[in-house]
Formats: C-alpha cells, sequence, structure tokens
C-alpha cells in the first residue's frame, strides 16, 4: 500500500482533484440524505401533533321567501328561508376511500336543567336581561297596536319583576291586521324587546320633546306556539302557529287552553338561567373550539378514547363552572337532559359572556312543559378554559359547555327535539389523517353528492408539508447529483489509477508478485483516497445541514393543541426539525467506499485476467 | 552442469476474440547455467512470445516447459518469476513513479527482505551495473535509455534468481550503451553464472552470445551452438 500511495503522492494534481471531487460528490450526497431524512423525521415526529378535521355543510335546495309585515313601514319584508329536501346524515359521508380517523358525526347539544349549580347567567346577577316577558298589560289610552303605543305593565306573570308598573311601547309589529286595544281591559302577551325601534306617532312625540332623546325599542308580542318537533324534525300541528298572540284576560281566561299554555311557557322562560348546555362528541379535536385552540384544557386531561368508545359517564367542565360551583377535577356533576337542539352548536345560544338566545317554546302542542329526560351523573376529568378573544367566533364553546361522550347520552337521538337543522360547520365534522384532503375530496367527487359542502382546517399541516416536500425534492436532486458523480468520478478516475496502470500491474506480475497481492496494491492507495474523501465529504456534508437546521430552528409553521394549555393561546409554536443524525453521513460513506472498492475491483479483475505477457506486449506495441 | 530448462516440443497460440495465431510449433532446447544464448529472428517469428515462456508470464498451449526438472504448470509460477527468473525488456518497463532505487528494491520488497538491507543491495546492483549514485534519487524518465536498461537489469538481478531473461535489451539504445549492455549480460553468464537467454536481431548481441538460436515462424532451430 506504501507503494501504491507513494505512486499516487507523485501525481498531485491527478490525486488531489480525484479527491476534492469525491468530497464534493460524497458532500452533496450526504447533504441530501440528511436534508431528505430530516424531512421525513420531521414529518413524522409532527405527525401526530397535527390533526386535519374536515366540517359539513349542507347547501340548501332552495330559498323560500316569507313575507312578514313590518308595521314601521307599513309593508312586507322578503324573508329567505332556506329550504332543503331532507337533511343529509354522517352515514351518507361513508364512502369508499374514506379513511376517516374520527367522525364523521352531527352533533346535538343537549340543554341541562341544573338548578342547584350556579350558572354564568345566574352568576351575573339581575342585570343580565330577560329574554321575555309574560305580562298583563293595559293600553294608556284606547289604541291601535299597529305603531309604538303605550302600555303599563300591570302583572308580571313570567320574566324581570321589576318591569311590573312601567310604562313602555308596545307594537303587534308583524300582524298587518291588528286589533284594538282599549284602555279599561287588561291584555296578556308574551314578549319582548326585539330589533324594532319605537316607530310612529310615538317616535314623533319624543323627537318634539325638548327632554327626552332616547329612542328605545318598543315591545312585540311573540308566538304562543310549541316549539317542540318530531323526531325526524318536521313540526307537529299546532293551533297557536301563526295565530293570535294578544288575549284579554277575562274571568276564568287562564282555564283556557290560551291562558294554561301562556302560564306554563311563563313557567319554562323562568327555567333558561338554570340552564347549562351539553354536547356529546366521539372526540374533543371535533369540536372546532378545542380543535382551533380557542379552547384548552388547563387542568386534568382530555377523555380517552376508550371513554369516548365506551361512553364513559366522564366529561370536562369549563373553568369558570367549576369555580363558580367550587369544584374541582374528579367531582360530578349532576346532568339533567331537557332538551335537544340539532341545529347549533351551544354557543349560538348561550353566549360565553352569560346572555342567552333562548327558545320560546318549550312546551308540548298540547302545552305542557318539556321534562328532563335523561339523569346522570359525570365525573370532570379535564377542565377547559377559553380564550375570550374568540368569543365572537361562530366556533366559540358555549358558557358552562360540558363536553361528554355522545355515546354516553342514551336518549342522543332527539328527545324533546326544540330545534333541527342540517349539518353545519359548527356541528358536523370529522377527522381524517394528515394530507389526505385532496384524496378525500376524489373520492367524494366519484361518489357523493355536490350537495355537501367540506372546509378542511389542518393546522398548517399542508404547509408544512409542502415546504418539507420542496426540501425532500431539492435534497433528493442533490442526493442523486452526489450518486451519479460519484460514480462517474469512480469509472473515470478507477481508469486513471488502474485501468490505465495495466503495465504497472503486469510489471508486478513479472516480478512475480501474486494477483491478490497486486489487487491489493493497486486498489489500497484507490480505495483510501475514495475513504478519506468519503469522509470528509459526509462530515462536511453533516455540518452543513446541521447549520441550515439551526438556521431553520424557531421558524414557525403553525401547530395547536388543545391539551398543550395557555402558551398555545396564539395559536402557533415553532415546529422543530428533527435532531440531526448522522446515519445518512455513515451510509452515505459505507456506499461511497463500497462502489469505490467494487468498481476498483471489477477494473483490477479485468487487467488481472489478463497473462503479464499480453499486457505487456501490448504495451510494447503501443 | 545440468540443465535448467528444457522445452519439449513446445507450442503457443494467440487467441482473441476472433482469431487464433499460432506463436510458436514444437520447440525444443534447453538451457544452463553460466552460459548467454541468443535467439534472434525477424519481428514476429515468436522469440519474445518464447522468452516470454520461458519466464513464466504464461504457459504454453502445447509441449512441455521444464524448470529445474518441472513442469511449469505444476509449479509456482509467481514463486519462479519471483525467486528463479527475471525479464528485462527493450522498453524497460520500470515503474514510473518509483525512483531508480526503488525500482531495484522492489523484487526484494516482495521477498519481505528488510528495508535496510534491502536499500543496501540495491544500491550494490547499481552500483555492479556502473550506475552512478547520483541517479539512484531520480524518476526513471529522467535518465536516459542505456541507464534505465541498467536499472532494469539491477532489479533483475535484484531478484536473487539465476535465469535472466532479456527481450531485445539493446533495442532502445545507442552502439556506445549497446556495448555496455552486452558486456553486462555476458559478465553476469560467466562470472555470476546466470543462465542469460537473449531474444535479439541485433548481430553483436548474437556475436557475443555462447549459443544462438534461430527463430522462423515459430520454429527454433541451432544456428551456432
Amino acid at each position: 500500500m506504501r507503494n501504491s500511495l507513494k505512486q499516487m503522492m507523485r501525481t498531485p494534481v491527478r490525486t488531489i482533484l480525484f479527491l476534492g471531487l469525491m468530497i464534493f460528490a460524497a458532500l452533496l450526497m450526504t447533504l441530501g440524505a440528511c436534508i431528505w431524512l430530516k424531512g421525513t423525521r420531521t414529518m413524522a415526529q409532527y405527525e401526530d401533533r397535527f390533526m386535519t378535521v374536515g366540517t359539513v355543510r349542507q347547501i340548501p335546495d332552495s330559498f323560500e321567501q316569507e313575507l312578514v309585515w313590518n308595521a314601521e313601514t307599513k309593508d312586507y319584508e322578503v324573508k329567505k328561508n332556506a329550504q332543503y329536501s331532507h337533511y343529509y346524515t354522517p352515514e351518507d359521508l361513508l364512502f369508499d376511500g374514506a379513511a376517516y380517523i374520527a367522525g364523521p358525526e352531527q352533533r346535538a347539544f343537549y340543554i341541562s336543567y341544573q338548578p342547584e349549580y350556579v350558572t354564568m347567567s345566574k352568576s351575573m346577577g339581575d342585570g343580565i336581561g330577560w329574554a321575555t316577558l309574560f305580562a298583563e298589560f293595559s293600553p294608556v289610552e284606547d289604541c291601535m297596536p299597529d305603531e309604538s303605543v303605550k302600555i303599563e305593565i300591570t302583572k308580571v306573570i313570567g320574566g324581570d319583576p321589576r318591569l311590573e308598573g312601567v310604562v313602555d311601547y308596545f307594537c303587534d309589529h308583524h300582524n298587518p291586521t291588528p286589533e284594538m286595544l282599549y284602555k279599561d281591559k287588561t291584555y296578556v302577551a308574551m314578549m319582548g324587546h326585539q330589533a324594532s325601534y319605537i316607530h310612529g306617532r310615538a317616535y314623533e312625540e319624543k323627537m318634539q320633546s325638548k327632554d327626552e332623546v332616547y329612542i328605545g325599542l318598543e315591545m312585540v308580542p311573540f308566538s304562543l306556539e310549541s316549539d317542540l318537533l318530531l323526531p325526524d324534525g318536521s313540526r307537529p300541528e299546532d293551533v297557536f302557529r301563526s295565530g293570535q298572540k294578544i288575549f284579554e284576560v277575562t274571568d276564568g281566561f287562564y282555564e283556557t287552553e290560551a291562558g294554561r299554555r301562556i302560564l306554563n311557557l311563563a313557567q319554562t322562560a323562568l327555567l333558561w338561567r338554570d340552564c347549562q348546555p351539553v354536547t356529546g362528541t366521539n372526540q374533543t379535536s371535533l369540536l372546532m373550539p378545542f380543535y382551533n385552540g380557542m379552547a384548552y384544557i388547563c387542568e386534568g386531561r382530555d377523555i380517552s378514547e376508550e371513554e369516548y368508545e365506551k361512553g364513559s359517564k366522564v366529561c370536562l367542565a369549563p373553568k369558570a363552572f367549576m369555580e363558580n360551583n367550587g369544584l374541582s377535577l374528579g367531582d360530578s356533576v349532576k346532568v339533567r337532559l331537557r332538551y335537544t337542539d340539532r341545529k347549533m352548536n351551544a354557543g349560538r345560544k348561550f353566549w360565553l359572556e352569560g346572555s342567552i338566545n333562548f327558545y320560546t317554546g318549550l312546551v308540548d302542542t298540547d302545552g305542557n312543559p318539556l321534562e328532563v329526560f335523561e339523569t346522570s351523573e359525570y365525573t370532570v376529568v379535564g377542565i377547559y378554559d377559553v380564550a375570550f378573544s374568540d368569543a365572537e367566533s361562530k366556533f366559540a364553546p358555549g358558557a358552562d359547555e360540558l363536553v361528554v361522550p355522545m355515546e354516553s347520552i342514551e336518549a342522543r337521538d332527539g328527545v324533546n327535539l326544540i330545534n333541527c337543522g342540517p349539518m353545519t360547520d359548527t356541528t358536523a365534522s370529522f377527522r381524517i389523517p394528515n394530507g389526505s384532503i385532496d384524496e378525500f375530496l376524489r373520492g367524494w367527487a366519484a361518489c357523493g353528492t355536490d350537495k355537501l359542502e367540506f372546509t378542511f382546517y389542518d393546522m398548517g399541516y399542508s404547509r408544512l408539508k409542502e415546504g418539507i416536500d420542496n426540501m425532500k425534492v431539492v435534497s433528493l436532486v442533490l442526493l442523486a447529483a452526489g450518486v451519479i458523480l460519484t460514480v462517474l468520478l469512480l469509472f473515470f478516475f478507477s481508469h486513471l489509477f488502474i485501468t490505465k496502470q495495466a503495465q504497472r500491474t503486469a510489471v508486478e506480475r513479472s516480478l512475480g508478485m501474486r494477483k491478490a497481492a497486486c489487487r491489493w496494491s493497486m486498489l489500497s492507495g484507490f480505495a483510501l483516497l475514495v475513504l478519506l474523501g468519503s469522509v470528509l465529504g459526509a462530515v462536511s456534508g453533516f455540518r452543513i445541514s446541521a447549520k441550515v437546521s439551526a438556521a431553520n430552528a424557531g421558524e414557525t409553521y403553525y401547530e395547536t393543541a388543545y391539551t398543550a394549555g395557555a402558551t398555545n393561546l396564539d395559536h402557533e409554536i415553532a415546529v422543530e426539525e428533527a435532531a440531526d443524525s448522522a446515519m445518512p453521513a455513515v451510509c452515505c460513506t459505507l456506499f461511497i467506499v463500497a462502489a469505490g472498492v467494487t468498481i476498483g475491483w471489477g477494473k483490477m479483475n479485468r487487467s488481472l485476467r489478463r497473462e503479464p505477457m499480453q499486457l505487456l506486449a501490448e504495451r510494447a506495441e503501443q | 552442469m545440468g540443465n535448467m530448462i528444457e522445452a519439449e516440443k513446445i507450442g503457443y497460440v494467440y487467441q482473441s476474440k476472433y482469431q487464433k495465431t499460432k506463436a510458436l510449433t514444437e520447440v525444443s532446447c534447453s538451457f544452463e547455467q553460466g552460459r548467454v544464448y541468443a535467439i534472434t529472428g525477424k519481428s514476429g517469428s515468436g522469440k519474445s512470445t518464447f522468452l516470454s515462456l520461458l519466464a513464466g508470464l504464461d504457459v504454453p498451449t502445447e509441449g512441455n516447459l521444464y524448470i529445474d526438472g518441472k513442469e511449469i504448470r505444476e509449479i509456482d509460477r509467481d514463486a519462479y518469476r519471483m525467486n528463479q527468473a527475471s525479464v528485462i525488456y527493450q522498453a524497460f518497463h520500470l515503474f514510473p513513479l518509483l525512483t531508480v532505487l526503488e525500482n531495484v528494491m522492489f523484487p526484494m520488497e516482495l521477498q519481505h527482505v528488510a528495508k535496510k538491507e534491502r536499500k543496501e543491495r540495491a544500491q550494490a546492483y547499481l552500483s555492479k551495473v556502473g550506475l552512478p549514485d547520483a541517479l539512484y534519487g531520480k524518476m526513471p524518465n529522467m535518465i536516459s535509455g542505456g541507464e534505465q536498461q541498467r536499472v532494469a537489469i539491477a532489479r533483475a538481478m535484484a531478484s536473487g534468481g539465476q535465469i535472466l531473461l532479456a527481450d531485445e535489451p539493446t533495442g532502445n539504445l545507442d552502439s556506445q550503451n549497446e556495448a555496455v549492455i552486452v558486456e553486462l549480460l555476458c559478465k553476469m553468464a560467466h562470472e555470476e553464472n546466470y543462465a542469460v537467454i537473449v531474444v535479439t536481431h541485433n548481430d553483436k548481441v548474437a556475436e557475443a552470445a555462447d549459443v544462438v538460436y534461430g527463430m522462423s515462424d515459430g520454429r527454433l532451430e541451432v544456428v551456432r551452438g
């Protein structure tokens, strides 16, 4: 080997060129391999932390125009109501090739009657407005309530008791043919302040007044119809639908059907401040507030997969509710499910700040109040908090909302169903493997309907994957360039160092050197140069790769995990790349050395296959 | 003195992919130590082929070649070349990237002679062939043809064998160097007891030989014995 090296060193330009090019080739190869491996490992490392969730929205078949009378404009207004021939269900989303990790599910939320607990709205005291008022009243003067007229509230049956004796403005706003009100008669109605301001003569008087400048809302009577729906979501017959809203109070009125209904509705209206929403799901991440980081588990743990599957009586409870009621992790919460809403998410009815967009007809078509249909106790395994910065979002969780396994609710298909609608992005979702959105949409397009619209959220996975895929393409180019360059270099320089040295081989053989010794003599120097070049190149490639990683460290892609705590509220954390591994450098070195030895060995064997006599004779002729 | 080498009706055929060429036909002869043999003939007559067979660089395709009574196919030809027979060529075939001294040391390195000893011996051989000390560290391409051939002879001597085979050793030399080399070869045979077999078409070389064989179309005949 010494002679071999000595002879190589005596052609320094060729040797250094070979060494330099081998270093470069090994560097390219190692750099490519390191980047490729790092990209692959980074993706694998974060695969579990990213989640791809899709939401579903059913597109209306058509819109029906409803004419609604507006007493202020004395004209009908057009109200558009979405029409659906039927509601699609999560089962319609099961098609070949749909690899769901969770769901698809359409969530109902249940309204639990919780008189012994302090709810958010109750905790805020009486200052929070009452949604509806059930009251007897008399007009201040005989009047036609086709504009804002003054009435005196004589008796509060249900609602804010402080309104008794108050004179307020009233208008049968949506009735094109209202009936006269007489000041010596007493009337009763379910009413409330809606989004219609005082208008008509009352408005003009107010405007003429020097003192009074406040233009408030007028009271509007509501229909006494029942909100109760049949299990399929259709509305049963109810005599109070589109019927009379204002009733004269006469002797025995409260014995009549209308009177009883008003009393029963007034009774249910008192309940809402004691109500708490309960949402059933099959995976916490399917709830958008948790998925997008608006809600996060600050204490305890998430409901486990097993608990979801088994329908265990465990729940996630909001921090405010736990604090208001002096509860802690592991305590039980008694749940009395009373109503079912299959149209909205809890956040659209139970606003986070405590007010409630409540229902007005919580009685059956016979006028009887809807009762609790399921009672059970849930153990709190996790406490979650909410980032209020997103409270206005349609995905916001409801105030006091409990999250429970869907399977834990026996009557989950809709007892006391009071609201029903198609799948929407706030009530229907599913989880699919990361990176499979396009595949899902292709599969759905092949067999699905265009009446369902999907929106996907992947926490930036696509962006990260795209970046890493681009990086991997570059790395593969580097790797391929390195491999090709290595092979070409090995062939070219083995030709110079071995094939072109056939005379040396022949002379060595003529001097009695054995074939094995000849092979060793010729290959050892070549192999040593290959080894040296590949090691230096691999080390350089590894270091450059590590430097590139260090430069990328801290680059934010996007990540949020609902169990990660408050520090993630900005929804973004840095995705750290996988640790640098020396494995590619080692593999590249081994590959290059193996390739070098193999190619050199092959060339050497070709020289050795021929007898020195032939070789030397050829040389002599040359 | 017995015959060191004995050829018995040997023949040799060069076989390429597309053709066969008969280079030697039924060649029989013998060689012994202490004598200079010249094999003359025209180019392509087969004399170099014959010499290569004698050197153990290949084996005859026909007949038998005995070295010290043993058939060449049965002996370790590598060991034979390393320890018994050395070849010098018209084109010298020195290692171009080794110095003069290293070239001469090379055969001894194969024999695992200690570095110090092989250096001393190499210097002695180089001195014996009359090469000045100043050239020992030179590369072969930096010295003249005659000097290179002397290095080749020194390298042949360094192997320690007693058979010296020379293929047109003066072919690339001027007349002055030619005489020096011929004298050197004769001296090796007559004083050092080598069997020197020279392939040549140079009359002066043939004249200096003790025995002259003529080679024509692959057949050998005694010209002067």
